[in-house]
């Protein structure tokens, strides 16, 4: 090439016909041009790759220009009125944000806005034109709102398919709620997609109630999806909001809101589906997605699910694992329909069902006997019968105390907690069949299972404890403790005749606001205690007002500590709320499901709603109130209600109020109640 | 890179040997042509370098910045009050600008410098409303930030974070910088707990975490170092409970920083104790408007009854209709509603969005000149 460039022979000719002042040398004059036209090629080529412009202008610049082509689509929303306290949160009154969807004055937002009920809803568009809003519907699945306003020349941003989502990718939050001529921005990365069972795609721009129902967009301009709290561990309505800009964030993709838009116009509101099965749960690293339970009257009982189909396929995605299951089916709503296919033996059939918003309340069987916490002989295998509750399906089918059943079914039992677990897979108008050992015989009953019934029993005769030669190390009797780094203060009454070869029943009383009543409470139950094989435990507020919310993990805390130095029996773990602190002994309940087997409440009203009946947390309410007393009527209703949810739940009436804090027979009835908490 | 730069070295050094055996005029053009294509071959070079080493150009700026900042030392180390911040230097006689914290309550504050020294800093003037205080230290000849110099930005404009957040950095190490971007620019309507924080005037929102302990009186730059602003407290906003990243535009303190290095007093608070409004105190009776009672924590504004023949009456306005807006503000209260009205002169305008059923309607009402 560089030969070819020396013979530029045209030019010579050319050159040679200018005047001779005008060139500028002599016989080289070729080769000068040559040098200054290969510069000249050198110098463009040289400067052609730009000296790299600051990198961050342009990052900036990028970032403003997407925000701009975003801005018309992003809408502020104001409230008036409403609560200001939603569960534990406090509602603010500031503005929150809307993207617009549809250019005829469809809005969709973060249902997370309207949590306070607001009286009035006010759209401004950042033209600073004012609309009010009227509420369509909401998605109760993604949390999202769907507003309408009585504009025809909205600006809808455009969605970005799925197909493009890349993890990686930058993204940028926008909500409108500090200033209304620029939306405020936070700047990040798609994290993750398909989070919260394929709802939402996660990214780590600060997302918080400054821009929780705004776009969450990419660089173009496009929008990835409109911003929601959202958590894949609770339901709640305000679940996911205490992880605001924490670094996680979620977003529902524009395509599915786009996909259901038709269903929310039409003023649907659209719910989770359920198809009403439940599946051994290994765990996050889960196996193949076989069918423990079907629920009754669900979509999966009436399409013909049975106990053991496994589940391979939903809507043409094969399944092999219980979490691929989850994935897809998380994302539907209750009135989609789906298609599954489920191997049962050898063959492969398929089902269709439509998925539901509302399964009945799991209804837990009852076989009618209570296991012998003594321990077994050694050798021995299976639960003693310690007694037959009377007109029970054990005692119909002639089940004895003494009995040791070994087996349910084919299945071989070693200890209550397992006795319970395969009772609780049978439905409750079924039979169970029990292999058990009486006098060197070994017996095969059927019991006709009943539902669980809400009374307790009216009498109980008391365990006896087979003594044990070494006595226990434990502190026993009354002591005090406190937990340290600001752990809480308690008192506990470990009964004298504590020993370690069998479990025991755990009290959790929470005095009431102001007065902890420790006298009052160890002279009414400390007898009981011992009878009954009950640890009572007596933590202490602290504050005059009562129990805060926070306090909740200390109580477990306290829980926790007790666990560790002495043999409590998981299945006798009941806390006591009375009056004022009924209620945070309730939320305390059910917050811990897996703790706590029973509720008792004195003259305290249920105020939160009772959560719903599972298969995996057995639970009983019992009550105790004054008949004269103002809160008889709503005691009632709160029994009524725990019922009509398939807990057992049990009313002790006292014709009048009890001067004394705790009357005598209402704390035998309470034992009683504790001491066949772990009836089966 | 490499090759165009290779390419015309190489001819040009062929082309002037060869030349540079001619005499006269072609001898002279060789050599100038020379001398060009090497100062664009320098130039190239320079341009080249500069941005291969972008890198070093942020690392300037950064050093820039810390040598200004210092780390202070001072009351709190209590429950949830740290006992450590940050300040930056703003005049060559040693003072220092922070946010007027618990921090400044003990006797003495001590200031470590960017080489590490210890000094004792005292309290030289503050300024309650833009929440500022200057401390003075007896050190001459440190780098300053000259305030005149300060520049502003807006929101998606890429920033630094200077401070000494956490107190991560001790003796004579660097306070930390982390990056963001700003936000949103807005006036600041804030609070912790029962604290309710005095400045009330803009501030950049970040999107960066400068919400920690340790990190107020820290500074915000460009990312060519020049300064932006003072990271503010660890605050929630009033408008919907969240902790906000903050931090005051330098052009908003400048002058308060100048007036107490000067010497220069004035009063910013009221003589007068208690909140009372700057109104003469109207009511919704003086516009004809009689309001729902006022019974639960955020009762909307909603009219109960229009005085017949008042002002209300003749702009048309309805029981049952819900004030929504005044004088552009939202009104989520009768609470909210009465502080307007109370903060209202004669001969002023209010102007009111009412809502009735789904529609919007604005009315512009004149203040009476006098009250009933």
């Amino acid at each position: 090439m560089m030969a070819n460039f020396m013979n530029l022979s045209p030019c010579r000719d050319k050159f040679f016909s200018l005047p001779a002042a005008m060139r500028p040398c002599c016989a080289t004059t070729t080769a000068c041009w040559r040098m200054l036209l290969l510069w000249l090629i050198a110098v463009l080529w040289g400067t052609g790759s730009l000296p790299a412009a600051d990198l961050q202008l342009e990052q900036q610049l990028a970032i403003q220009k997407a925000v701009a082509a975003a801005d018309a689509s992003i809408v502020r929303i104001e409230t008036v009125g409403g609560v200001d306290l939603v569960g534990e949160m406090l509602t603010g009154t500031g503005p929150t944000t809307g993207v617009v969807v549809r250019e005829d004055g469809y809005v969709i937002t973060s249902r997370f806005n309207f949590l306070s009920n607001p009286s009035s809803v006010v759209v401004t568009l950042p033209d600073e034109r004012k609309f009010a809003a009227e509420i369509v519907a909401s998605d109760m699945s993604r949390m999202l709102t769907l507003l309408k306003i009585k504009a025809d020349d909205l600006v809808p941003l455009t969605a970005v398919p799925k197909s493009e989502f890349r993890v990686g990718q930058s993204t940028i939050a926008l909500g409108r709620t500090f200033d209304l001529k620029f939306p405020n921005i936070s700047v990040g990365i798609v994290s993750a997609l398909d989070r919260v069972w394929g709802r939402a795609l996660q990214t780590d721009a600060k997302t918080s109630p400054v821009n929780y129902g705004g776009a969450l967009i990419d660089l173009t301009g496009r929008c990835l999806g409109v911003i929601v709290p959202l958590s894949p561990q609770e339901q709640g309505e305000t679940a996911g909001v205490e992880w605001y800009d924490s670094g996680i964030g979620f977003a529902v993709p524009l395509v599915d809101i786009e996909a259901v838009l038709p269903r929310l116009i039409a003023k649907e509101t659209l719910k989770p589906g359920l198809m009403g099965v439940g599946f051994e749960d290994h765990g996050p690293i889960s196996g193949a997605a076989k069918v423990l339970r079907v629920r009754p009257e669900s979509p999966a009982d009436r399409a013909g699910i049975l106990v053991n189909d496994v589940v391979v396929e939903v809507n043409a995605h094969p399944v092999a694992k219980l979490n691929d299951l989850k994935h897809l089916v998380g994302s539907m709503y209750a009135g989609d329909v789906v298609q599954l296919s489920v191997r049962r033996d050898a063959e492969t059939l398929r089902k269709e069902m439509t998925l539901t918003d509302v399964l009945n309340a799991y209804q837990f069987p009852f076989l009618g006997i209570l296991p012998d916490r003594n321990p077994l002989e050694s050798g021995r295998q299976g639960v003693r019968v310690r007694t037959v509750l009377p007109d029970s399906p054990a005692a119909k089918a002639g089940v004895k105390t003494g009995d040791l059943i070994q087996k349910v079914g084919e299945t071989e039992i070693a200890s209550a907690a397992e006795l319970a677990t395969q009772i609780h897979r049978i439905e409750p108008d079924a039979e169970a069949v029990l292999s058990l050992q009486r006098d060197q015989q070994i017996l095969t009953l059927t019991a006709k299972l009943i539902p669980f019934p809400s009374e307790p029993p009216s009498s109980l005769e008391r365990l006896d404890l087979v003594p044990v030669e070494t006595p226990t190390q434990a502190k026993t009797g009354r002591f005090n403790e406190k937990l340290p780094d600001d752990g809480l203060s308690f008192w506990a009454y470990v009964p004298e005749n504590y020993q370690t070869n069998t479990r025991w029943g755990l009290l959790v009383w929470l005095h009431p606001p102001g007065d902890t009543q420790e006298a009052e409470s160890m002279q009414a139950w400390s007898d009981v205690c011992r009878e009954r094989g009950i640890i009572l435990l007596g933590p202490r507020a602290g504050d005059v007002s009562g129990w805060a919310p926070s306090q909740e993990a200390q109580v477990r805390e306290v829980i926790s500590w007790m666990q560790d130095r002495y043999q409590i029996d998981p299945a006798r773990i009941a806390v006591m709320g009375k009056e004022g602190s009924g209620s945070f002994a309730s939320r305390l309940a059910f917050k811990y499901r897996d703790v706590f087997r029973g509720l008792i409440l004195l003259s305290a009203p249920l105020r939160t709603p009772p959560p719903d009946s599972d298969p995996d947390f057995p639970f009983q309410l019992i009550c105790v109130s004054a008949a004269n007393s103002p809160q008889h009527k709503l005691m009632t209703a709160t029994v009524e209600a725990m019922r009509k949810r398939n807990f057992p739940a049990w009313l002790i009436e006292r014709p009048k109020a009890d001067e004394s804090v705790f009357s005598a027979e209402a704390v035998s009835s309470l034992a009683i109640w504790l001491d066949a908490l772990d009836r089966i | 890179m490499i090759g165009p730069r290779v390419c015309i070295l190489w001819v040009s050094v062929h082309q002037v040997l060869t030349s540079l055996s001619r005499k006269g005029l072609c001898r002279k053009f060789s050599i100038g042509l020379l001398v060009v294509c090497a100062g664009l071959l320098c130039c190239g070079s320079v341009q080249a370098q500069s941005a291969d080493i972008h890198g070093e150009d942020i690392h300037d700026a950064i050093q820039h910045v810390q040598q200004r900042m210092v780390k202070l030392y001072g009351a709190g180390g209590l429950k949830n009050l740290a006992g450590y911040g940050t300040g930056f230097l703003v005049s060559p006689d040693g003072h220092i600008a922070t946010v007027w914290s618990h921090l400044l309550d003990a006797d003495t504050v001590a200031v470590v410098l960017p080489d590490g020294r210890r000094m004792f800093g005292r309290m030289v003037g503050t300024d309650s409303k833009k929440d500022i205080a200057i401390l003075k230290i007896d050190a001459v000849d440190l780098p300053y930030f000259d305030l005149s110099h300060a520049a502003s930005a807006g929101p998606g404009a890429s920033v630094l974070a200077f401070s000494n957040m956490f107190k991560v950095a001790v003796g004579d190490e660097p306070v930390t910088v982390t990056h963001g971007v700003i936000s949103a620019k807005t006036d600041l309507s804030a609070r912790r707990g029962r604290y309710q924080a005095p400045y009330t005037g803009p501030v950049y929102i970040l999107d960066a975490v400068t919400n920690n302990p340790g990190a107020e009186g820290g500074v915000l730059t460009t990312y060519d170092g020049k300064l932006l602003a003072m990271l503010g407290r660890q605050v929630r906003s009033d408008q919907n409970n969240v902790w906000l990243n903050y931090a005051v535009p330098i052009s908003e303190l400048r002058t308060g920083i100048e007036d107490i290095i000067a010497g220069r007093l004035h009063r910013t608070d009221p003589l007068t104790a208690g909140t009372k409004p700057a109104g003469d105190g109207f009511k919704g009776l003086d516009f004809g408007l009689v309001l729902v009672p006022d019974v639960v924590f955020r009762t909307p504004v909603y009219i109960e009854t229009v005085v017949e023949g008042s002002q209300a009456d003749k702009m048309g306005l309805k029981p049952d209709d819900l004030i929504v807006f005044a004088n552009g503000e939202l009104v989520p209260s009768i609470r909210n509603f009465e502080i307007v009205l109370q903060s209202l002169s004669p001969g002023d305008d209010l102007q009111l969005v009412v809502r009735r059923e789904s529609e919007l309607i604005s009315v512009t009402f004149q203040v009476p000149r006098q009250k009933r």
